[in-house]
């Protein structure tokens, strides 16, 4: 019954088996080619046609050109406009997002005005109702001068232009006594953060021309940043990202050599061949050791203007690279990389304006650009507006500005505070107690497109918008290149809701008030009053677009995103240098400097800016590049700090300063020193749409007041802090799913 | 092919957005993002060089889906939802593919990104969808292809024409928007591509070439030295 | 050798063959009955006692069965609640990311795999070396592999991300010409997996035959009819025990490569990736010690559990726990060797990404884990199995191979979840916690594996008794010197001109 079954027939019933199940393992591999055809669609059929219209981007002031795909009255894609001077078709992130603007689902739908007072919802209104009740409230402030306020963040010089007609009685100029507003108002921290005031007055100075510097990186081989961040937000990113390409791809055997100063390394910093980590606020100081050592080994320009030595003369630069706590050999060496360079270029950056020193920093640098020739070569001056009927194009105001139309608001002064743009209950430190002084303004409008934490909580009044992929425009692009140019802004989609164009509204307003005010402002509509100021440029010679026609002129003004000269600005004559710049004592930090203090350094987030780009959700899932946070807040705190704090990423820690405190997760970071901390702005919306509100924290809370010596500019990096641990922590949102110390194989 | 200069890459996530805005990519949210299921299908990756105080180095790598000559991630999807295409594509097959996830595992980039929910567009942002992309459903694997819908465009336009492509004339959304142009395509078997040029550069690597997937990413190694 | 030692032992009792009371313990040793040849009286009332006990704990439905199918089955349906909630709302509601894809439900499934292994492969090869103290026990392993495979297979469909197009999987002829994709060692899995259900349906199902047949002449009504059809119309013919014993030999012996290749296969699944801690080439012998590893240990769990549950005791005895402890002292040994033949291996190797995830388990996020499986898995066994009084031991016994089953389960999850956590790109390293529906699903397979076995003890004899039966016959049969019995003991006798 039990026969024998041998081992040797066993492996050849169990070889025979194996055989069979490997061979059913083979063939049917063809099979992906026949699943070839349903993967691609069948060549002829296409989705549909793409229309391009050029525009220009409003997601920050800088003013690139963009072309918007748009199919079946959708539009679908933003791209930068090839022709255009500034961008030369490149964009930035933020620039991609202008979509989630457009199609928000948070936008406001039509004009709303309270039910009764400030704490009461809003109730829907028609457009006439709103120009009613408008035009009445500026015509019975127009009695007060100085009853209308103007704030924005950031304003298309249209209507900037126009905004300033109607506050100023059409009259140009500053401020008649006679007049009922005041001229625009335009700041918040990211232009703050800019510094472009600081930049603006050092050329006033040195070319008696308030215009921003443009700095030619392309035709530079020697980039020395003192805490610009080029390649986030500053002034104009994609310029800088553009021609930063153009640098380092030079020519065949050079790549451009990179140097950042700043205390804290940034997004840019990390692309710098060398990164000096010099105290925050002493930025500038490098450039005062390198320019002596320029000096005395006689590697400055020989055309430089003699006047500039003197600077340099009673620097000591082994003891000031030693109090900076950096390598005096390796500026040595440095210094010798700049003077033997053929373009050296350095640039003051917004982040040496958050320092009470700012104004002498700033120079500092200019001084070193003006000892190694950069004046005759990549520090140049932007085009102006190119006609002055088309001005006055947007000015930051200087935060004496903000304070005093604050002060007039605090006093009752104020009757009516349009908000054109941005979100100033928000953007503003709140130490400058601009939600308290906004009770006293008995009618506050927000035209923003968006429930923003003002229209939420302090607006009387809420006259939507439409966004800027939805109306007309122009605007000079500030910094600009060295080609003239006004850029033109047009709808590329019907608007979406039932929103109208400010210009359209101060419009209907001024012709409502009659008098000098209706005079200033002749035009029926947005349409006519552009078609009426660009035709200024119509036949002007040597630009992109001449015609003798002005309808022509305007329409392919649009067709094209804008109009450009062709012929380049001529390069600065020689400065005017005053006999001795005095870069001023060491910075003061406000707060003291007690032990467990930490100075804060706040910078704009390279997706959110100071918070305009919060409801755009892809703004917020893109991550930060640095910590590769995402939809939060952070502190950046160092790690031996953090192990002195006994706080890990991730954990909860109040942050307070003299004026007040935020609660945010710590990151430790390692690009940052002992002795201070670091928060992005953007986040701490208390409104502001689904993705925005109540997500994070705002450092602008913690910010005090301190004045940048010599000007009216606020010195937003002053604040010392305090951390305290709450003992909670959270999974911070990382796009790293770890340190990331382990370089790949290759990289 | 592309070429990513590493030397260009100056970090500013412009192609990431890009790449939202072009391949209707759905936004996960801080929960989802925070366990690790962001959709990104182009990441800049940031690695430490050096992390000791003031001595902080780092450097960025976009990374993109390498499209792989020689994939992982094609054999050993069951149902061939992971194909080669004729151009040398790695094509994802949505609707072919049934979410054993086997091909991101095997991923050496780790550039797969799979729908654990069904992408969200919040009315009325779904009006910014793009009409040549596929909204892709929950339970599936996702990537890079390389804009193939711009690759189509363009030859199709091209037939129409009646002539050849020209080198330069597609281009996927990363590299369009990349202020500093760090990102080049083209076809890498025409040796006078631009990127063919570039991709001879003595920087030159791909990612884990040991592994002999043969992506046709090229990257340019980021120098570290003076005018290196 | 052993021919020599027969051809000696040919001659009858020579002065060179062993002493009676040494055959006697050597033969006790082999599982050899020592008592006395049973008489045809006393193995006519052996049967009678053995199909009463058998056949009546079938039919006895008592209160603590109901409560306990009611508890099982409430966990089983909480788990498929969770799997519904699943299906609705994504497969998100698990803990899965990038770059964790596979979690607790691949890590079940190669548990469940492996459970499934030492039914069969323990049964089969017992069979093959005609082990005689298998008889007892070769149905409640048989049983063990279906119900684990029924188990198993079900995983790879919950952790799909659109379960409902899992037939895309089955190569089955549609308008598209669409075939799955051979090449995708998935695919194997999904051939090796119905392979080896098939075979161990069939392998549990032909010596079912004549139970199932006994159980027919025992019972009444609709049962009867099930039986009746069930048996095949088994009439205990000559020749249909030929056909039987035929048949089971060639299947004991089909079924080891199967059951051997089914876990290598499932290996693979990790084995043939470019995964740092899968890609190995000693991936498919060390699952399959693996798998036969804790199959030994489920089944020494689920042996314990059913003698006392059905009061089997005289027949699943402590001998066979003694015995099968013996088994998994030695599989844990080897199971040892293979672990830190790969582990040795990888941390000389030095590769980076290795060495991190050997942090990871040694003295990272994962250490709890995997010290505890080297605790449980080897520390264990191998410090007290090696005592007969813990073999012979019930409690200690039960709790030895139930900690033995969960450190395997650990080593499981430490292999397929926690690999992924460490790869090339630093950046993308992660980690993972299981959603609730993946705990509840887990916790539901185990609660219908116990579910199906007291479902099983219910319809179907627990034990083989025609197996034991045919035993004690062998037994009285070997004494009178009608068969030889092959071990690897000297024979006493020979029948003369067998061969």
């Amino acid at each position: 019954m039990f026969t024998e079954f041998t081992r040797r027939e066993f492996f050849k019933k169990a070889g025979i088996l194996g055989t069979a199940l490997a061979l059913s393992g083979c063939g049917g591999n063809r099979a992906e080619e026949r699943l070839v055809p349903f993967l691609k669609a069948p060549e002829e059929q296409v989705a549909g046609v793409f229309t391009n219209y050029a525009s220009l981007c409003r997601q920050c002031p800088a003013g690139c050109g963009i072309l918007v795909k748009t199919m079946g009255g959708r539009a679908h894609k933003i791209e930068g406009n090839p022709r255009h001077p500034l961008n030369q078709g490149k964009l930035c992130a933020r620039g991609q997002a202008g979509l989630q603007a457009l199609y928000n689902p948070d936008r406001l739908t039509g004009p709303q005005a309270r039910v009764g007072g400030r704490d009461s919802a809003f109730g829907s209104i028609t457009w006439d109702e709103a120009v009613v009740r408008l035009t009445g409230a500026v015509k019975e402030a127009q009695a007060t001068p100085g009853g209308v306020g103007v704030l924005a963040g950031q304003l298309p010089d249209h209507l900037y232009r126009l905004a300033s007609l109607m506050m100023l009685n059409g009259q140009g100029g500053d401020r008649p006594s006679s007049a009922m507003g005041r001229p625009p108002v335009v700041w918040n921290l990211l232009r703050a953060c800019d510094g472009g005031n600081l930049l603006a007055d050092a050329m006033n100075d040195l070319y008696g021309q308030r215009r921003l510097p443009f700095f030619d990186i392309g035709g530079s081989d020697v980039l020395l940043s003192f805490a610009a961040n080029l390649f986030e937000t500053w002034l104009s990113p994609v310029y800088f990202g553009r021609t930063y390409g153009e640098m380092r791809r030079g020519s065949e055997t050079s790549r451009g050599y990179f140097v950042h100063v700043e205390s804290r390394l940034s997004t840019t910093g990390v692309n710098a061949d060398e990164w000096y980590a010099a105290p925050p606020g002493r930025e500038a100081e490098v450039a005062l050791v390198l320019g002596k050592v320029i000096l005395t080994e006689q590697l400055a320009s020989p055309d430089r203007p003699r006047a500039v030595d003197a600077y340099f003369a009673d620097v000591d630069p082994r003891r000031l690279a030693g109090d900076l706590g950096l390598s005096f050999e390796s500026l040595v060496s440095l210094a010798r990389t700049i003077g033997g360079a053929e373009a050296a270029l350095a640039i003051p950056g917004g982040g040496l304006g958050g320092s009470t020193n700012a104004r002498a920093a700033v120079r500092a640098v200019m001084a070193l650009n003006l000892l190694v020739g950069a004046d005759q070569g990549g520090l140049r001056v932007s085009t102006g507006v190119p006609d002055p009927v088309l001005g006055p194009t947007e000015r930051v105001s200087s935060f004496e500005e903000v304070q005093s139309l604050v002060e007039a608001m605090r006093g009752g002064e104020v009757q009516v505070l349009l908000v054109l743009d941005g979100d100033p209950l928000h953007d503003l430190p709140a130490a400058l107690g601009f939600e308290a002084a906004a009770a006293k303004v008995p009618l506050i409008v927000d035209f923003s497109s968006f429930p923003t934490d003002t229209g939420e909580v302090l607006a009387d009044l809420r006259l939507p918008s439409p966004t800027y992929l939805e109306t007309w425009g122009y605007q000079v692009p500030q910094p600009g290149t060295s080609l003239a140019t006004l850029g033109a802004q047009q709808p590329v989609v019907r608007q979406l809701h039932d929103t109208r164009s400010p210009v359209d509204l101060l419009l209907a307003v001024a012709k409502g008030l009659g008098g000098a005010v209706a005079a200033a402002l002749p035009w029926e509509n947005e349409v006519s009053y552009l078609k009426d100021s660009v035709s200024v440029l119509a036949t002007r010679g040597g630009a992109s677009i001449v015609s003798a026609d002005p309808e022509a002129f305007h329409a392919r003004w649009q067709q094209f995103g804008g109009w450009w000269s062709t012929i380049e600005e001529p390069r600065l004559g020689p400065p005017s240098v005053p006999a001795r710049l005095e870069l001023g004592p060491p910075p003061e930090n406000t707060g003291g400097s007690a032990s467990g203090r930490y100075l804060l350094r706040v910078y704009p987030s390279l997706l959110l800016a100071e918070g305009r780009h919060a409801n755009l959700p892809w703004m917020q899932e893109v991550a930060d590049t640095m910590t590769t946070v995402m939809w939060d807040s952070w502190v950046e705190v160092n790690p031996k700090a953090a192990a002195d704090l006994g706080v890990r990423t991730g954990d909860i820690v109040k942050v307070s300063s003299n004026v007040g405190s935020v609660e945010a997760p710590v990151y430790v970071y390692p690009g940052i020193g002992p002795d201070m901390v670091a928060m992005p702005l953007g986040q701490g919306h208390r409104a502001y749409g689904r993705y925005a509100a109540e997500r994070g924290a705002d450092p602008a809370a913690l910010l005090e007041m301190a004045a940048v010596a010599g000007t009216g500019e606020l010195a937003w990096s002053a604040t010392q802090v305090s951390l305290e641990k709450t003992g909670r922590s959270k999974r911070l949102a990382r796009l790293e799913r770890s340190a990331a110390e382990e370089i790949p194989e290759g990289l | 092919m592309l070429v990513v200069d590493l030397n260009l890459c100056t970090g500013c996530q412009a192609c990431v957005a890009a790449c939202f805005a072009e391949n209707n990519i759905g936004v996960a949210g801080e929960d989802q993002v925070a366990m690790g299921r962001g959709r990104h299908w182009i990441k800049v990756e940031r690695y430490w060089r050096s992390t000791e105080y003031p001595d902080v180095r780092a450097v960025y790598l976009p990374l993109p889906c390498q499209q792989c000559g020689n994939a992982p991630c094609e054999p050993v999807c069951p149902v061939f939802a992971s194909v080669h295409s004729k151009d040398g594509l790695n094509s994802q097959v949505y609707n072919r593919c049934i979410g054993t996830r086997y091909c991101a595992q095997n991923c050496p980039y780790k550039v797969r990104v799979f729908n654990y929910f069904a992408p969200r567009f919040d009315p009325p942002l779904e009006q910014q969808l793009n009409p040549d992309v596929t909204v892709r459903s929950v339970g599936i694997m996702e990537k890079c292809t390389f804009c193939v819908q711009r690759i189509r465009r363009a030859r199709e336009e091209a037939k129409v024409e009646g002539r050849e492509l020209v080198d330069g004339e597609i281009v996927p959304a990363c590299a369009q928007t990349c202020p500093p142009g760090a990102i080049v395509f083209g076809d890498g078997e025409d040796p006078r591509s631009q990127v063919a040029r570039l991709a001879r550069s003595e920087r030159g690597f791909r990612l884990f070439e040991s592994l002999n997937t043969k992506p046709p990413v090229v990257y340019l190694k980021k120098g570290d030295t003076k005018n290196g | 050798m052993a021919d020599d030692a027969r051809s000696g032992a040919r001659g009858g009792h020579d002065p060179g063959s062993p002493s009676p009371e040494e055959t006697a313990r050597r033969l006790e040793a082999a599982g050899v009955r020592t008592t006395p040849a049973a008489t045809e009286a006393e193995l006519a009332r052996l049967d009678r006692a053995l199909d009463d006990q058998v056949f009546r704990s079938m039919s006895a439905i008592s209160l603590r069965f109901v409560l306990v199918v009611l508890f099982l089955g409430g966990v089983v349906t909480l788990g498929a609640f969770a799997f519904g909630w699943q299906i609705y709302r994504g497969i998100g509601v698990t803990g899965l990311n990038r770059p964790v894809f596979w979690g607790f439900y691949i890590t079940s499934f190669v548990f469940w795999i492996g459970i499934s292994h030492s039914g069969t492969l323990v049964s089969a090869i017992l069979r093959v070396l005609k082990v005689e103290w298998r008889r007892p026990l070769t149905r409640a392993a048989e049983a063990m592999t279906v119900f684990a495979l029924m188990i198993g297979g079900l995983f790879p469909i919950i952790h799909l991300g659109r379960n409902w197009r899992f037939y895309w999987m089955i190569p089955i002829p549609n308008d598209r010409g669409l075939w799955p994709n051979f090449r995708s060692a998935l695919m194997w899995d999904l051939l090796a997996i119905l392979t080896y259900i098939t075979a161990s349906s069939l392998f549990l199902y032909f010596p079912l035959v004549p139970d199932l047949a006994a159980a027919r002449d025992r019972s009444r009504g609709i049962r009867h009819k099930v039986y009746a059809v069930l048996s095949l119309g088994w009439r205990g013919t000559q020749q249909q025990w030929h056909r039987l014993h035929l048949g089971m030999r060639i299947f004991t012996v089909i079924v080891i490569p199967i059951a051997v290749s089914v876990h290598s296969i499932v290996s693979w699944d990790f084995g043939m990736t470019l995964v740092e801690g899968w890609r190995s080439t000693i991936f498919a012998p060390y699952f399959v010690i693996g798998a036969i590893y804790s199959g030994v240990a489920a089944l020494i769990s689920v042996l314990i559990v059913l003698r006392k549950a059905t009061h089997l005791e005289d027949y699943l005895t402590v001998r066979h726990i003694d015995r099968m402890g013996k088994v998994l002292l030695a599989v844990a040994v080897i199971w040892f060797y293979f672990f830190w033949s790969g582990y040795l291996t990888d941390w000389y190797g030095g590769n980076a990404v290795a060495r991190a995830l050997q942090d990871l388990h040694t003295v990272g996020a994962m250490a709890p884990l995997f010290w505890a499986m080297i605790v449980v898995n080897m520390a264990v066994p191998f410090l007290f199995l090696w005592w007969r009084r813990v073999r012979t031991n019930m409690a200690a016994m039960l709790a030895i191979s139930l900690l033995v089953n969960v450190g395997m389960w650990i080593e499981r999850f430490l292999i397929v979840v926690t690999s992924p956590m460490r790869n090339s790109l630093s950046f993308d390293w992660g980690g993972y916690r299981p959603g609730w529906p993946e705990i509840a699903i887990v916790s539901a397979t185990f609660a219908a594996f116990a579910l199906l076995y007291v479902i099983f003890s219910k319809l179907l004899p627990l034990i083989s008794t025609w197996e034991v039966k045919e035993g004690w016959r062998i037994d009285r049969w070997q004494r009178e010197g009608v068969v030889e019995l092959e071990t690897d003991v000297p024979t006493l006798s020979e029948p003369g001109g067998a061969r």
